[in-house]
């Protein structure tokens, strides 16, 4: 049971980052290379400042949501100079900014010794040590980030979005400030990943570098490209289908020597497959 | 009579089947989770570690034991936080007793897990010996940052070198350790520049060639695979003998060829015999840690076959803390109030593919 | 700058009173001035002095390559002018930013219908009129205050039996529908029509005649580019003729059609 409850957290905090990461590529056609940066800020923020520094969970969070959100909107206007595969590229220098800093700065991230001892959140006195109650915390997070996304997705700010991801110039024609619309669900989109950050910074208790490299978003990218792009529900299946990919492969006892290749292969194979006969993806409502 | 000689032979084949059944049940199993880096770069040193275990558990079971003992080795690709998976998927799927892991990293994220669910947490690392505590229930053992670097001096200082290039990897230790050692060497005289790199560098042929202009004649390396190797490709490519290469935990390459008379320091890897048998019957060229392996879960078998309740964590740890000070394989075995069982450390070299114990 | 009413001597009598009034007026609802845009050294536009009459259907015509499309893009800010302003509502402008058309009442159409293919029909419909202040937009979840208009632009257009469609998914004329009906959910004041009626069936090429007649009895401003004369000597109340970047003609239609100029520049093509 405790095993599938430990699942279950790895599944809520990467279907928040999959939820966050489809309002800008799926919604907003902006194709982000950028997320693990922030989803590292959001880990980092909390790991630090609740260790070091006595802040509990909430407020190490929000410190995270500040910055990510300045980085976002400083970043966000760095990028919208660039369009497409430029865009994707620069996104990527960003990710690779911040693990150069994470693993560099070590007075103040502890460099690749990493950060250990990290606690748990609490609520009026009740503190979230046993799994099953980080879970359900860690699932209303879930809860709320879909809902916004859904929100999102049926208001006129979401239709605004999506024109633009197809043709930014008609859509500028139309009325609306692109740039402004980018920047602001680009930002939102940060503070989401960071979030998610933090409760992975919690839930794992150590954290080093080498979790926020850029092929970590990478992998963020396969999942909502297989669930489904511009979906809620597409981005929550991807995320649940590459997490139980390889522990279904661990069940299946193959050698150990080919499993992590044989999970490699399959999800390059996935992408490919999914680009080649379903390019928006199981759920997807966009395609690319 | 034929009758009567047949029911007897079914009587006593039946009898003999139960004794099977009987023998089993009296002897329950007790399972390692090993959660080691099988795949990547750090295969080499998973092998290795997967060695040691193994011929640990091979040894202990040729006495007459109350359990039987098992290895179920679960792969965390070199990276911590796969570590967690791996080891809830081993507490509650494989029913472990306890688990191994290699690296302070991988320690440290599956301490509070072994604690939660009061099991035994063994962790293969070299590490400062003055690190904090990983958990209540963890343990780790290899050579201590500090025997590496006394070791280091010594032998750097009885051969005369003046002027050293100390190229390390960001991961770990390996570059966390070098601005003390850095400090150390210059009270000893030495002329020490050093220079870090990010684990996706792959090219050193500038700062080598950098340093051999400023005049550093030698080189000291602190690196993970697959960095170890192209590093010392490298150097070699730029005409640098092995006589002026020196390394700490250079034997983390692949390709022990490489590291032929490299002096380093290293691990206590064991016996000639131990090193001889983990090649020829477990078929790996590096035995890196290997022996620190093979302590830890020859300690941990102790410690269940002496337990009264082998549920009983408390139990079993106090068992740890008694007995993990003796005379080991990898050396003498101290342990220290902060959990780490530091084994001892040694200068070495590596001759036809072995690893060699040298004078400092 | 205004046009002068000596141009009309044989206006069309069916004009409505309203129109008239404002007719008299002789306002421009669109004027350039100097207005100048080169590609690659070709100047596409060429020093253009021009204004298009409010409340009147202008026809701009030319032959390819004459600059209309240039010209159009221009006014709508998809590109910017090398030299020269434009006059819209009174406001000058050396350039105009294109979210400013929905401020100043301007809708366009584009020859090929450029719509957003993956968005419904009433998606498309809906982009001109929903909110665009983005703190409010987030917030506007109910279309409810657009439902009376879309509905009747539903029918105007023909897209009622469409509306949950993707825009990919429907013909070439019912895409060019949908962009007009897109202009007209914007209740504009300008109007600006890129060949609205080529591709198009004989009932679209009525439904989107209809379409025009009812805002010239609006009196709204209409920029009409077109390459049928037929229908520019139908619909419009006065023609601007270019041709090479230069305004070779303007007047009333029945008398800019006869120019001998006119006729050979479309002859000489």
């Amino acid at each position: 049971m405790e095993y599938f409850i430990n699942i279950g957290i790895l599944f809520c905090i990467y279907a928040m980052l999959a939820l966050s990461l489809n309002m800008v590529v799926g919604l907003s056609g902006l194709v982000s290379l950028a997320h693990a940066a922030f989803y590292g800020i959001g880990a980092y923020a909390v790991a630090i400042l609740m260790t070091a520094q006595g802040f509990n969970f909430w407020g190490a969070m929000c410190v995270g949501m500040l910055l990510n959100g300045i980085t976002a909107f400083i970043v966000g206007k760095i990028l919208s100079k660039f369009k497409g595969d430029y865009y994707a590229i620069v996104s990527a220098g960003l990710s690779v900014i911040v693990f150069s800093v994470l693993l560099n700065f070590k007075s103040l991230t502890k460099g690749p010794l990493g950060i250990y001892g990290i606690g748990k959140p609490a609520i009026a006195g009740f503190h979230f040590y046993s799994s099953a109650s980080f879970l359900a915390l860690a699932f209303l997070f879930v809860v709320l980030f879909y809902a916004l996304f859904v929100l999102i997705d049926k208001s006129s700010f979401g239709r605004a979005l999506k024109s633009l991801r197809e043709d930014e110039v008609l859509t500028v024609s139309l009325g609306y400030k692109t740039t402004k619309y980018k920047s602001l669900i680009f930002t939102l989109s940060a503070i989401m990943a960071g979030v998610a950050g933090s409760f992975f910074a919690s839930y794992i208790a150590f954290i080093d570098p080498t979790s926020f490299q850029l092929a970590e978003g990478i992998f963020f990218f396969t999942m909502i490209t297989v669930g489904g792009l511009s979906s809620a529900f597409g981005s929550v299946v991807g995320a649940a289908l590459l997490l139980t990919l390889p522990e279904a492969l661990r069940f299946l006892g193959l050698p150990y020597e080919t499993a992590a290749q044989l999970q490699q292969l399959i999800y390059g194979a996935l992408l490919v497959l999914m680009m080649a006969f379903r390019p928006q993806g199981l759920f997807g409502k966009f395609r690319v | 009579m034929k009758k009567l000689i047949l029911i007897l032979g079914c009587v006593l084949a039946l009898a003999a089947c139960d004794n099977k059944k009987e023998e089993t049940q009296e002897k329950p199993v007790v399972k390692i989770g090993a959660i080691l880096p099988l795949t990547g770069g750090g295969a080499v040193l998973g092998a290795s570690l997967k060695a040691g275990t193994l011929a640990a558990i091979e040894d202990k079971e040729k006495k007459n034991l109350k359990y039987h003992y098992e290895a179920i080795f679960e792969d965390n690709q070199q990276q911590p936080a796969k570590s967690a998976t791996a080891a809830n998927k081993l507490i509650a799927s494989d029913k472990v007793n306890v688990l191994l892991t290699f690296t302070t990293g991988s320690g440290r994220v599956i301490a509070p897990i072994a604690q939660n669910a009061g099991l035994l947490n063994l962790v293969a690392t070299l590490e400062d010996e003055n690190a904090e505590p990983m958990g209540q229930t963890t343990f780790w053992q290899g050579p201590t940052l500090q025997s590496y670097q006394r070791i280091l001096i010594n032998a750097l200082k009885k051969r005369g070198v003046k002027k050293l290039a100390l190229l390390a990897a960001h991961v770990g230790v390996a570059c966390a350790g070098t601005e003390h050692l850095t400090k150390l060497l210059a009270k000893k005289g030495m002329d020490v520049q050093v220079e870090c790199f990010n684990p996706s560098d792959r090219d050193f042929r500038l700062p080598i060639q950098k340093y051999v202009k400023e005049g550093y004649e030698y080189f000291y390396l602190q690196f993970f695979p697959p960095q170890t190797d192209i590093v010392v490709r490298q150097l070699y490519e730029q005409n640098i003998l092995p006589q002026h290469i020196f390394g700490s935990g250079i034997d983390t390459g692949a390709d022990i060829s490489l590291f032929e008379n490299i002096n380093h320091v290293g691990g206590n890897s064991g016996t000639p015999e131990f090193i001889d048998r983990l090649m020829n019957e477990y078929h790996i060229d590096n035995v890196y840690m290997a022996a620190s392996a093979y302590d830890l879960v020859s300690l941990a078998v102790d410690a269940f076959e002496n337990a009264e309740d082998i549920k009983n964590i408390d139990e079993i740890t106090a068992y740890i803390k008694e007995h993990a000070t003796r005379k080991c394989l990898s050396g003498e075995c101290k342990l220290f109030p902060n959990g780490f069982i530091a084994n001892e450390a040694e200068w070495r070299t590596y001759i036809n593919g072995k690893p060699i114990p040298l004078k400092e | 700058m205004t046009f002068n009413l000596k141009d009309f001597k044989s206006i069309d009598s069916g004009l409505s009173k309203e129109r008239m009034d404002v007719f008299q007026e002789g306002l421009d609802a669109v004027s350039t001035l100097h207005l100048s845009k080169a590609f690659q050294g070709i100047k596409a536009v060429n020093d253009l002095s021009i204004s298009f009459p409010l409340g009147l259907v202008t026809g701009l015509i030319g032959p390819n390559g004459s600059g209309k499309s240039t010209l159009i893009n221009l006014l709508t800010g998809l590109l910017k002018p090398d030299a020269g302003s434009i006059v819209i509502s009174g406001h000058a402008f050396s350039y105009i930013k294109p979210y400013k058309l929905r401020k100043f009442k301007m809708a366009r159409t584009f020859q090929d219908a450029r719509l957003v293919e993956q968005l419904s029909v009433e998606d498309n419909l809906l982009l001109g009129v929903a909110q665009n202040k983005i703190e409010k937009s987030l917030f506007e979840l109910s279309t409810k205050a657009y439902r009376k208009k879309l509905e009747g632009v539903l029918i105007k257009t023909g897209l009622k039996e469409h509306r949950f469609k993707k825009a990919e998914e429907l013909s070439y004329g019912l895409r060019k529908l949908l962009e007009i009906g897109r202009a007209l959910m914007q209740d504009a004041d300008i109007y600006i029509f890129d060949e609205p009626f080529t591709g198009l069936s004989p009932k679209m090429v009525d439904e989107v005649l209809s379409i025009i007649e009812i805002l010239r009895l609006q009196a709204k401003t209409v920029i009409l580019i077109e390459h049928n004369m037929g229908m520019i000597e139908k619909l419009s109340d006065y023609v601007i003729v270019l041709d090479h970047g230069t305004l070779l003609a303007s007047g009333a239609p029945k008398d800019v059609l006869k120019d001998k100029l006119v006729k050979e520049a479309y002859l000489g093509v």
